[in-house]
């Protein structure tokens, strides 16, 4: 086995998401201490790790501090260990302290690397791949690979970052190391340090035996792990089936600059989840919990799959601008339950095979700033009311051709083949409304007669009768126009409580050319449209 | 004096079609796209609107004609499975008609702003995202946000039509072309305000069509 181990020293502060400067504080009983170390102290000096909270307050009294969060540093590391899992198998995440005063907890993924050392081209490829991933993630970290678990993390913690490949190897590089490396408790390394036992070189040439009698049976079986000579237990981490990451926040927030960094972490995560179970996804959900209150949902569907946290987050940070939080905010939550398969994740493609990397991106982001219904394509739609012939068709979905017709109680689209059709409109005043229009008979059926079944016409979403280029989003009433020429009759939708009974007409507007129509039920005037 | 050579050597010729050559005399090829109504091409240069530029529509009121004078570009484009967006349209443009002027709708885009400011924002990420053409309405606009629109068609080589009120004829704009759509006698006639290089600015306004 060759383990490849990322010791994260000032994990227990960036899972909280705050400045260098915060000092994060362990606690038992009485006692409080920092847990990583504080930089930018008094005249710039860093406060260690291990100092008492009265300690460090003498030297800095303004000393800001957290209590630190063992759930959110599980959380982060656990999606550190998603991130790794692209190296190998088993991933292994774990956080090393003894129960009492003043321990510093150690911070630790393993990644078993022994079978992906071809896959990256050898252990150096490997590591440098590592360690370019890890840079997105903005967190210090150390590492170290050997053929043990514990050797692995002692050699980053210690700063070796040559690996070790060879266990015979293991007791010449760990010689020379204080014990203090490995994680065992206070009273432990203070009873070996009263025997002058200081370097790990020479717990290994006591007699194991007897350093159980003396110091118990936990440090010749640590020895024997260290040196690859015994099983190390592990749990792995295995990326569950759906997706849920949580960030609270320390306090509350009510401006949407304070939620992006949370919301960069999640993403990240999700980003990561995604690759740990080697699939993609369409979409996700946002909830922001408030103190109070239900919780504001942010649903958000994407129009190709992802894995990019990037691309998730600049999604969710134009929908929280376009509609930031009308309550502050305590936690935010991020989570997914669909995913799909990489490999047939073309087939979950609408729009999106005609759409560059660079266009979707764009529209995702115009979606999320001006909302979805603010997006769309004018699409054809088969209905002989002229503002139900058509529809704004939303990018997600698919680009279809009009059902066909339903059938109408008269039949305007039946009368094809007026060629003069393809050609742009003749101005008006020339012969407009001559042979190309014609009444159209009014047979019709009794009133609530259902639709006959008839094959509805070929083609029927085209529209040879002349349409024109804008429509009014309602049609708006106006005086009677001076007639021009002979109407278009629309007598439709008898049959679902929209029925529409009109004459159409083309007509001069002042400057424009409007498309008018009388009702002939109330006998009144609306404009609907305008040709040009 | 000129000097006219009935037959150019063939070394000339392919020179010429290089286009490598700087000839003196010559204007500048203005590399166009036909606007598919004829007389207004004859009067631009390159025949037709400026690629990889801002050109602007002014029209009294939505409807005058404005649509119909980008019509042909617009079915052109999309059938050439170009994308084509509308950002900011004051009306509804109307599928049935568009299909009709042989637009393909699937390649349409409408984009609906709360503002001004972010039309001409969208319109700019959209030529940048590769559309073609984008038609953006904007009455208020900056010079300096016309400037940033037309870097973007320039830099992405798509077009950019801005329409406008026609009380901006007299405010100063970047635009490479100006046209100016108005009425007369019930048809919509356009009139070149401003061109890049010679040709029709301030001649009388032409008819639409073929």
């Amino acid at each position: 086995m060759l383990w490849l181990c990322l010791d994260f020293p000032a994990l227990g502060r960036e899972a909280l998401g705050v400045e260098a400067s915060v000092a994060v504080l362990g606690a038992h009983g009485s006692h409080r201490w920092l847990i990583t170390e504080v930089a930018g102290g008094p005249a710039g000096k860093t406060l260690p790790a291990g100092l008492s909270l009265a300690e460090a307050r003498s030297r800095s009294p303004e000393l800001p501090t957290r209590p630190r969060q063992p759930e959110a540093e599980r959380e982060q590391l656990e999606a550190l260990a998603h991130a790794l899992y692209r190296f190998g198998s088993p991933v292994v995440a774990e956080v090393l302290e003894p129960a009492e005063p003043f321990a510093l907890p150690r911070w630790r993924v393993s990644v078993e690397i022994g079978a992906s050392l071809s896959l990256f081209g050898g252990v150096e490829a490997l590591r440098e791949q590592v360690l370019l991933d890890l840079l997105d993630w903005h967190c210090a970290a150390r590492l170290g690979i050997a053929p043990s678990r514990l050797a692995a993390g002692v050699l980053a913690e210690a700063g070796e970052t040559t690996p070790c490949l060879r266990a015979e190897d293991l007791p010449t590089r760990l010689n020379p190391l204080p014990i203090g490396l490995l994680p065992w408790p206070a009273a432990t390394r203070d009873a070996l340090a009263s025997v002058g036992l200081a370097r790990l070189g020479a717990l290994f040439a006591a007699p194991p035996e007897t350093l159980r009698q003396r110091f118990g049976a936990e440090v010749p079986r640590d020895l024997e792990r260290l040196l690859a000579r015994r099983a190390e237990p592990y749990r792995a981490i295995e990326p569950p089936p759906v997706f849920a990451a949580r960030f609270e926040l320390h306090g509350e927030v009510d401006n949407v600059e304070t939620l992006l960094f949370p919301l960069k972490r999640l993403t990240q995560r999700y980003a990561a989840y995604l690759s740990a179970r080697a699939v993609t996804a369409m979409h996700c959900r946002l909830e922001l919990r408030h103190d109070l209150g239900a919780p504001t949902v942010v649903p958000l569907q994407l129009l190709s799959p992802s894995r990019d946290a990037g691309r998730w987050f600049e999604i969710l940070r134009e929908r929280l601008y376009r509609q930031p939080p009308n309550r502050a905010v305590r936690e935010l939550h991020l989570s997914a339950t669909d995913f799909l398969p990489i490999s047939g994740s073309q087939a979950a493609l609408f729009d999106a095979h005609r759409l560059s990397r660079e266009r979707q991106a764009l529209l995702e982001k115009l979606i999320a700033r001006y909302g979805e219904p603010n997006l769309w394509r004018p699409a054809l739609r088969g209905d002989h009311r002229p503002e139900r012939a058509w529809a704004a068709t939303g990018l997600g979905q698919p680009v279809v051709s009009p059902p066909p017709l339903p059938p109408a109680a008269t039949s305007p689209l039946l009368q094809r083949g007026d060629s003069s059709d393809a050609l742009p409109p003749p101005p008006a005043g020339e012969g407009w409304g001559g042979g190309g229009l014609r009444k159209q008979s009014t047979t019709q059926g009794p009133p609530n007669r259902p639709p006959p079944s008839l094959p509805p016409p070929a083609g029927g979403g085209t529209h040879p009768r002349r349409r024109p280029l804008w429509l009014l989003r309602q049609a708006k009433p106006i005086a009677q126009p001076p007639a021009e020429g002979l109407p278009e009759r629309i007598e439709t939708g008898w049959w679902d409580g929209a029925p529409a009974h009109r004459d159409y007409h083309r007509v001069t507007l002042g400057e424009r050319s409007g498309w008018v129509y009388r009702d002939l039920d109330d006998g009144r005037w609306y404009l609907q449209g305008l040709w040009e | 004096m000129r000097l006219s050579l009935a037959t150019p050597p063939p070394e000339l010729t392919a020179l010429l079609d290089s286009g490598r050559l700087w000839r003196g005399q010559q204007a500048p090829r203005i590399a166009a796209e036909a606007s598919g109504h004829a007389r207004l091409d004859a009067l631009l240069p390159g025949g037709g609107w400026p690629k990889a530029a801002l050109s602007e529509v002014l029209h009294p009121q939505p409807g005058t004609g404005e649509l119909a004078l980008v019509l042909p570009l617009l079915a052109r484009l999309t059938q050439a499975e170009q994308h084509v967006a509308f950002v900011a349209p004051p009306l509804i443009p109307y599928a049935p008609g568009l299909a009709q002027g042989g637009v393909r709708l699937d390649y349409s885009l409408v984009v609906q702003t709360p503002n001004p400011a972010e039309s001409l924002w969208s319109a700019e990420q959209l030529l940048r995202a590769g559309h073609a053409a984008v038609l953006v309405w904007a009455d208020a606009a900056s010079v300096q946000s016309l400037r940033r629109l037309q870097l973007a068609a320039e830099e992405s080589g798509g077009m950019a039509l801005l329409f406008r009120s026609l009380k901006r004829a007299a405010e100063p704009s970047p635009a490479a072309l100006r046209l100016a759509v108005r009425r007369e006698h019930g048809t919509p006639r356009v009139q070149v305000l401003k061109t890049r290089g010679q040709a029709g600015a301030g001649l009388r306004p032409v008819a639409l069509g073929q």
